[in-house]
């Protein structure tokens, strides 16, 4: 299908599915209501026009302005050959989304990372622990206010990217006293 | 005086009636364990000889890479993911090129496009060539590990020649390449190509045709295809399922649907057809850089009028490129900034070793490195 049957049909399966829809540079977008989430996934997943099969990746995007985290979670039908961006916004602080990873088994580590990166929570995942980082690591590295270790050791003279420079609460840093907290010293 | 005489050695008294009491055992592979290429580490839990669980515990490499490209323009962001996977260094930066000239909306001139597919097969038969010698190491013959070096450096003399790097070759750039080729190029790669394929076929005789090699890996470790769809595997190992997913094939890039290759696929998904899809891939990359050479044409390697600081247009995109590990995609979030907003990697091994929980269970210890290596992963692209 075409990114605008794509969209079609989905509105056409259930007009609830799509809160907003968009295409950009022939890619297409939706925004699915929370309540809609895991419904709207397996619907994808099963029926035999979109039949997304592959779980390509599941991300956020942090817009402070809005004070959202944008979740996206890609997909691809292997059979059908086309994409779709599955997209949620919730609020950055407290904000939760329904697992995925019951519809997709990739979902499980996606989901992982994208809660120990951006802090959103996901519900009813098996076990949404850390991933990538330190099991004492604070804060949320991908949010836009976490200073790269970089610029908080110096400030950048150009441009303050990201985030402005002492909005940040020093976030992240690991505990080092008496060596433990660190993924190696688990051993 | 020795014991063993009628009536006497020792007695064994069986506590208990039933079968026996066990109890499963935590075993840790790694960080540090050889075919991990890197630091991952699988925390498995066994019955006796058999696995029951496996978990893989990775970010030992993490090393933020999304956040420091929030932070760097395109052009820094081009060597940057030059990085993660650090075996096919070419193919990483292609796909950042290639987002945001889509973005963009450029033509890059065609002498380039041919030139960058000629480097990204050149790109996959090294990186294909490390694993195909290094699963053999896994499995206790040493020979291949040579056999695959010595191409490995031919390959990357080659490269270097054009791009003046060995591992990080950061050749491409927004809107073309860095440099045009060097002359004697093309003549060098033909005879390259000839060279390999001709060795190839040791490969052949010491790894595909071996018996114990063959009773090592045949039937161990299967994957079904829609298992492996489900973890969002790709690349060799998708294909050694029996799915032939390419999107070389299903939504060419560059000039792929001008040349002719095969996606060779498996059957049965196992060790053996993971490892015989990747050295058919050689032989298809080596079919594609021949058709290439003859289809290069003449003009500039890079857009005559490029702006000095690059901007990608507002709004966001996934574009997603055949890497030789399987898919590495870009999903760019732009604000029309000169950096971008959000640069996610979605890096093959992270969704492939993703589904190593499904793999290992069942399986017996002594298949596990046979099983673990198959799973052909770099660390630096599961961590990123």
């Amino acid at each position: 299908m075409t990114p605008e049957e794509l969209v079609a049909h989905l509105q056409e399966a259930d007009a609830s599915f799509v809160e907003r829809s968009d295409i950009q540079f022939g890619q297409a977008s939706i925004w699915v209501p929370r309540e809609k989430w895991q419904a709207c996934a397996a619907h994808l997943k099963d029926c035999g026009r979109c039949h997304f099969d592959l779980f390509t990746f599941m991300s956020g995007v942090d817009w402070p302005e809005q004070n959202e985290i944008e979740v996206v979670a890609h997909v691809y039908s292997v059979r059908r050959q086309h994409h779709l961006n599955m997209k949620i916004r919730v609020a950055r602080e407290g904000g939760t989304v329904p697992t995925l990873s019951e519809v997709w088994r990739g979902a499980n580590w996606q989901e992982r990372e994208c809660w120990e990166l951006y802090g959103v929570e996901f519900e009813g995942h098996p076990h949404l622990v850390k991933l990538l980082l330190p099991e004492a690591f604070e804060g949320f590295p991908l949010r836009k206010d976490f200073l790269l270790m970089t610029r908080e050791v110096k400030e950048w003279e150009g441009r303050e990217e990201p985030g402005e420079p002492g909005s940040s609460p020093r976030p992240g840093r690991v505990p080092t006293a008496g060596g433990a907290a660190t993924k190696a010293g688990e051993h | 005086m020795f014991p063993g005489g009628p009536g006497e050695g020792m007695e064994v008294i069986v506590a208990g009636e039933g079968s026996l009491a066990t109890q499963e055992m935590v075993l840790n592979i790694g960080p540090q364990h050889p075919s991990t290429h890197g630091v991952l580490r699988v925390v498995i839990t066994l019955d006796g000889e058999r696995i029951t669980a496996a978990e893989p515990v990775i970010g030992y490499m993490h090393r933020g890479f999304e956040k420091l490209a929030e932070a760097r323009d395109y052009r820094q962001i081009i060597a940057l993911v030059n990085r993660h996977d650090w075996l096919s260094a070419f193919g990483n930066e292609l796909g950042v090129a290639l987002i945001v000239e889509k973005m963009m909306g450029l033509e890059v001139p065609p002498r380039a496009q041919w030139i960058r597919m000629l480097m990204a097969e050149w790109n996959r038969v090294l990186n294909h060539l490390m694993f195909l010698g290094s699963y053999g190491l896994e499995l206790g013959a040493m020979t291949p590990m040579f056999y695959a070096f010595r191409e490995r450096e031919d390959i990357q003399e080659l490269m270097e020649a054009a791009t003046g790097g060995r591992l990080h070759f950061t050749y491409c750039r927004v809107g073309g390449l860095k440099d045009d080729l060097p002359k004697g190029f093309l003549a060098h790669s033909e005879r390259l190509v000839k060279l390999v394929r001709h060795r190839l076929l040791d490969y052949e005789g010491l790894l595909l045709g071996n018996e114990i090699f063959k009773k090592r890996t045949i039937g161990v470790g299967a994957l079904p295809g829609d298992v492996a769809k489900d973890y969002g595997v790709t690349g060799p190992i998708l294909q050694a399922s029996g799915i032939a997913e390419d999107s070389r094939l299903t939504e060419p890039y560059l000039f792929y649907d001008q040349v002719d290759f095969d996606v060779p696929t498996g059957e049965k998904g196992d060790s053996f057809d993971r490892f015989n899809v990747l050295y058919r891939r050689i032989q298809q990359s080596l079919r594609i850089i021949e058709q290439v050479h003859g289809k290069i044409p003449a003009g500039p390697v890079i857009l005559p009028k490029m702006p000095k600081t690059i901007k990608a247009p507002e709004g966001n995109y996934y574009l997603r490129t055949e890497n030789s590990l399987g898919e590495c995609g870009y999903y760019l979030v732009s604000t029309g900034d000169k950096y971008p907003w959000r640069l996610k990697m979605r890096t093959p091994s992270f969704s492939n070793v993703s589904m190593i929980p499904h793999l290992l269970p069942g399986i017996l210890v002594p298949d596990l490195i046979a099983v673990l290596g198959s799973v052909f992963f770099v660390v630096g692209d599961v961590d990123r």
